[in-house]
């Protein structure tokens, strides 16, 4: 891979984040606070080349066979228009300026002698540096990557979306790839590809998944602000180097953007709360969303969590709620509906497991007995054991992650039953409970909650769909660590400082 | 005090973050780039196809070093397509395509090898991990029997099997026995506590794996050894064949049980238990129905003469990979003939029997003296480095000043010959890996200078070599020399992405003055 080809794939993520970004600003309200600005800058770095993939395969969409260097242009001169349009409010030209100035020090600035910060920042940058030496040096070997790099191999050597997916419409095609997940994935390798002039080696495809990694890392740094800020980088730091995140990260597997995504949403829905831009932080979500389907087929059900989750959470008369709720699903399903109807057209259904591969179903095969088998899933006891509680049974995958948000969840629990046991009175848990969804952090205990509900519910049920594969529990990772972090992070600065009074 | 006591505290709370985030993250890094070999620094230079040949994934080497030799066009049933997708040219079908479907379907071997054929499928690749498609279809009986393959190749943890254009008849089975006699033991280093074992019937077994928790990894393994000459096995009956490996072995267990079973079959040198060539016969899932599991094996030991066998104990290990249960309900052996596919396993063992060697042990070098033949060293490789294959000793009596060496050969890339000599019995080895470490060092080399032949048709190359002195380690010690060939890949454009090179040596020979020392 060369330098040309690295700092081209950069240049063009920056230029989409910038263009994204500008184009946000046509939905933020004139009076719009400068950490709004800030986050909207952030999810950007990850939102805008996802957009720029999106743009990208409606290009090959509407015009297949177009030329690879017009093809590149026009999805520039796309993506150009966007920015312009946004560039065209004051306000914008505004918030560049004020992003220009205060988004480094915002995010990396740490107060003088901070040990904590200090220690975690360099963490972090040993941690993104590891990241990086692996994918600038290692060729691409797993084989979901693989998969999704052929495919954009196929793409890009058809210049057409036409081709994709490849469920053997075209009798003469040997690869066999029946998804039903968008080009989300697939648009970004057929970019770094058209950049570099040639399918043949990933080149700086390796970069994508680092990249969105690393874009998780500075969205939760972002949001651990305040008194928490000595932490922010741990919390980056402890997401990034979760054994599951961070081995997917260097096999270069798609879960780091549709994690990307849900942690966007999420925030945004949580912002809702507190922000006058209410109706803005719902558009992100709905964006957020918009892409995790475009990226994932899972994405219909983060989709569908956040939604339910915005009916809870956004404070005001059912109006309000449904007026939100239907802004998510408009901005998360729109963008999306060539992919449904395609979907419908060739499996009869938006969603499919394991798309069309009838050698599943041949008795004698016996793949479900292998696949629960060789997952360590075969027993009732062991789908509890290892799928449902995987992340606290499982630490060599989840870390220690999941241990940090019991922890967190027992602290703030031990915390309102002090509070009851202070006041003589059940009335108060009661009131907690009731109004948990506007508590800070509600949010994502009650998305994490969500999600495991659905896991318990699913086994219940008999279906191995959320525990068949390690990476699904790592859906909630981002959310489980923001959440320990917000909760059990000032109690821990509390006696940090305490301790060893922080300043050397 | 305190507030140092309070600092080395707080140190050691950021060390141990630090440690367990950070340290983590730099570990993965090492063992991702140790994986392809990219600790050596040289190695950052070289392009993704010759990193992943670095490797053991093994895939990457069937794609990139086989040389699809076919009258055929080719095309591969595979059982993983990733990238066979991606880095592949070849025509290819993988398991889950609904194209295939007929053939999964299929029970008998005869008819799915038809539908194979049909399809155009010449090669059939299975990477290492049991799938389902394998063990329970007729495909596995037709990758273990040399009625349908015409050859195997081992690359790393993966093999590739050359299937026949029509299948020939079935092999001449000379009558099965039980294998009631055999002791089953315990394979120690699978022990724990909480496996069970014991042996309920004569020759038969019971094993239990448990996991200490749920969700643990569980292992437990049995194995069993027996000489298979004295057993009456491994003799052919017509006494003037009667080798000790000319005969193919089907063994089949019948195993009732639940659980992740491989079954291997190690084929042990009585001579020298350094050699041992595993046979892996049969792994899957048991889902609790009785199930007959095995496969074909011989000895593949052959004694430097290539006529003989090394006498050999067989040694069958059944393995337990998950947690479960399986009980051993009958065994049996039966003798099915001579006949059997060429498997580069066995060539590789062959070659070196008779004294050939090549630099290293990476996945992506292939040594093979052809069967049926002792005129053909087979060298193919497709490292970044140079391949240095090396012939057998050879003793001069006088000690001239140089000789000739006359060769013939054909294949892909460029070619330099090197001659080293060491006092009789001393080691001629080369203290590092690389090629380029023989010059120097305990052992004297000499090199036909820069002369490089390039390979392409068979031809006949006569090279003068100065042979270098070496100094005896007592007095009336003689000195000993070896050839190598030092090949290089081609540079050429057109061998980017097939960047393999191949040395097929048909004769060697050393002329010192009147005298002919013939090596091949």
């Amino acid at each position: 891979m060369s330098l040309f080809s690295v700092l081209s794939f950069l240049g063009s993520y920056l230029y989409a984040a910038f263009c994204c970004f500008a184009g946000l600003q046509l939905a933020t309200p004139e009076r719009a606070s400068a950490r709004f600005v800030l986050f909207a800058a952030v999810l950007s770095l990850g939102l805008g080349p996802i957009m720029l993939s999106w743009l990208l395969t409606m290009t090959l969409g509407i015009a297949p066979g177009i030329g690879r260097g017009t093809c590149v242009v026009m999805v520039i001169l796309e993506l150009g228009c966007l920015a312009v349009a946004g560039l065209c409010r004051s306000e914008t030209r505004k918030s560049i300026g004020c992003v220009f100035r205060i988004l480094l020090p915002h995010l990396f600035g740490w107060r003088r002698r901070d040990a904590l910060a200090a220690t975690g920042a360099a963490g972090l940058f040993v941690a993104v540096g590891a990241i990086m030496v692996v994918a600038l040096t290692t060729p691409l070997a797993g084989n979901d990557a693989l998969e999704y790099a052929a495919a954009g191999q196929r793409v890009y050597h058809a210049m057409s979306a036409h081709v994709y997916p490849f469920a053997g419409q075209n009798p003469d095609e040997s690869f066999y790839g029946p998804w039903s997940h968008a080009m989300g994935f697939v648009g970004l390798y057929v970019w770094s590809f058209l950049i570099q002039g040639q399918a043949d080696t990933a080149g700086t495809a390796m970069l994508i998944t680092p990249w969105f990694a690393l874009c998780t890392a500075l969205v939760l740094i972002h949001v651990m602000g305040g008194a928490r800020r000595p932490l922010a980088a741990w919390c980056g730091l402890v997401v990034l180097c979760t054994p599951a995140y961070l081995f997917t990260t260097m096999q270069n597997h798609v879960d780091q953007l549709r994690l990307f995504c849900l942690l966007v949403a999420f925030v945004a829905l949580d912002k809702t709360q507190r922000e006058h831009s209410r109706y803005a932080c719902s558009m992100i979500a709905g964006m957020a969303c918009a892409g995790g389907i475009f990226v994932h087929s899972i994405g219909w059900l983060v989709c569908l969590l956040v939604t339910a989750v915005a009916l809870l959470v956004v404070r005001g008369r059912l109006r309000t709620k449904a007026s939100v709720c239907a802004l998510i699903v408009i901005a998360g399903v729109v963008p999306n509906v060539g992919g449904v109807i395609g979907n419908l057209e060739l499996f009869g259904s938006p969603i499919v497991d394991v798309g069309i591969v009838p050698l599943y179903e041949i008795p004698r095969l016996h793949w479900q007995a292998f696949l629960l088998e060789t997952r360590g899933i075969s027993s009732s006891l062991d789908r509890w054991w290892v799928g449902v509680l995987g992340g606290l049974t499982q630490l060599t995958i989840y870390g220690l992650a999941y241990w940090l948000f019991v922890a967190a969840l027992f602290w703030r629990c031990w915390k309102v039953w002090s509070i009851c046991l202070a006041e003589r009175g059940v009335g108060r848990i009661i009131e907690f409970v009731t109004t948990l969804t506007y508590h800070r952090d509600g949010t994502l205990l009650i998305g994490v909650v969500a999600f495991e509900a659905a896991v318990v519910l699913s086994v219940i049920l008999g279906m191995d769909t959320f525990i068949k594969n390690y990476r699904y529990l790592l859906t909630t990772l981002p959310l489980v660590v923001l959440f320990g972090f917000r909760v059990v992070g000032p109690q821990f600065l509390v006696l940090w400082s305490q301790r060893s009074r922080s300043r050397w | 005090m305190r507030s140092t006591f309070k600092k080395v505290v707080s140190i050691g709370i950021l060390a141990a973050g630090l440690g367990i985030t950070a340290g983590l993250a730099v570990y993965y890094a090492y063992t991702r780039l140790q994986l392809f070999e990219l600790l050596d620094v040289e190695n950052l230079r070289l392009g993704d196809h010759e990193k992943l040949g670095n490797s053991p994934l093994g895939l990457m080497q069937a794609i990139a070093l086989f040389d699809w030799p076919s009258d055929r066009p080719v095309r591969v049933l595979t059982l993983r397509q990733a990238e066979f997708a991606f880095y592949g040219t070849q025509s290819y079908r993988v398991d889950i395509d609904p194209r295939m479907l007929r053939f999964f379907q299929e029970e008998d071997p005869d008819a799915a090898f038809r539908i194979l054929l049909e399809h155009g499928i010449t090669h059939v690749y299975i990477p290492e991990e049991p799938y389902p498609s394998l063990y329970n279809s007729a495909l596995e009986q037709i990758v273990h029997s040399a009625r349908y393959v015409e050859r195997a190749d081992r690359f790393g943890r993966a093999s590739l099997y050359s299937l026949r254009a029509k299948s020939r008849r079935g092999p001449e089975v000379s009558g099965g026995s039980s294998l009631e006699y055999l002791r089953w033991m315990r394979v120690d280093a699978l022990e724990s506590s909480t496996n069970d074992f014991s042996t309920p019937t004569r020759g038969g077994f019971r094993i239990r794996s448990r996991s200490a928790l749920p969700g643990r990894p569980a292992q437990a393994g049995v194995m069993a050894e027996f000489d298979l000459v004295a057993m009456g096995h491994g003799r052919s009956p017509d006494p003037a064949n009667a080798s000790a490996c000319s005969l193919s072995h089907e063994l089949f267990l019948t195993l009732v049980g639940r659980g992740l079973v491989q079954m291997d079959v190690q084929v042990i040198s009585k001579v020298d238990v350094e050699r041992t060539v595993t046979f892996k016969l049969w792994h899957g899932v048991m889902g609790g129905e009785p199930r007959k599991v095995g496969g074909q094996f011989w000895n593949p030991l052959l004694t430097e003469n290539g006529d003989e066998c090394d006498p050999v104990v067989v040694r069958i290990v059944v393995t337990l990979q998950s947690p479960g249960e399986i009980t051993l309900l009958s065994s049996t052996i039966t003798d099915v003939g001579s006949e059997r596919e060429e498997d580069s396993e066995v060539e590789r063992q062959r070659a070196m029997g008779a004294g050939w060697s090549i630099d290293g042990s990476a996945p992506n070098t292939r040594l093979a003296m052809r069967s049926g033949s002792k005129q053909q060293v087979d060298v193919r490789h497709s490292s970044a480095y140079p391949a240095l294959l090396r012939s057998p000793r050879f003793l001069i009596p006088d000690r001239p000043s140089s000789a000739k060496v006359v060769w013939r050969g054909t294949g892909q890339g460029r070619v330099r010959l090197q001659v080293s000599c060491a006092a009789e019995g001393a080691s001629i080895e080369a203290s590092g890996a690389r090629w380029s470490s023989l010059v120097g060092g305990a052992d004297a080399s000499s090199t036909a200078g820069s002369e490089v032949t390039r390979l392409g048709a068979s031809a006949d190359h006569e090279r003068t070599l100065s042979l270098p002195v070496c100094e005896s380690g007592s007095k009336g010690t003689r000195t000993e020399y070896r050839i190598s060939f030092v090949l290089h890949r081609e540079q050429e454009p057109e061998f980017r992405r097939h960047y393999a090179s191949s040395l097929l040596l048909e004769r060697l020979m050393i002329k010192v003055g009147e005298d002919r020392i013939v090596l091949l």
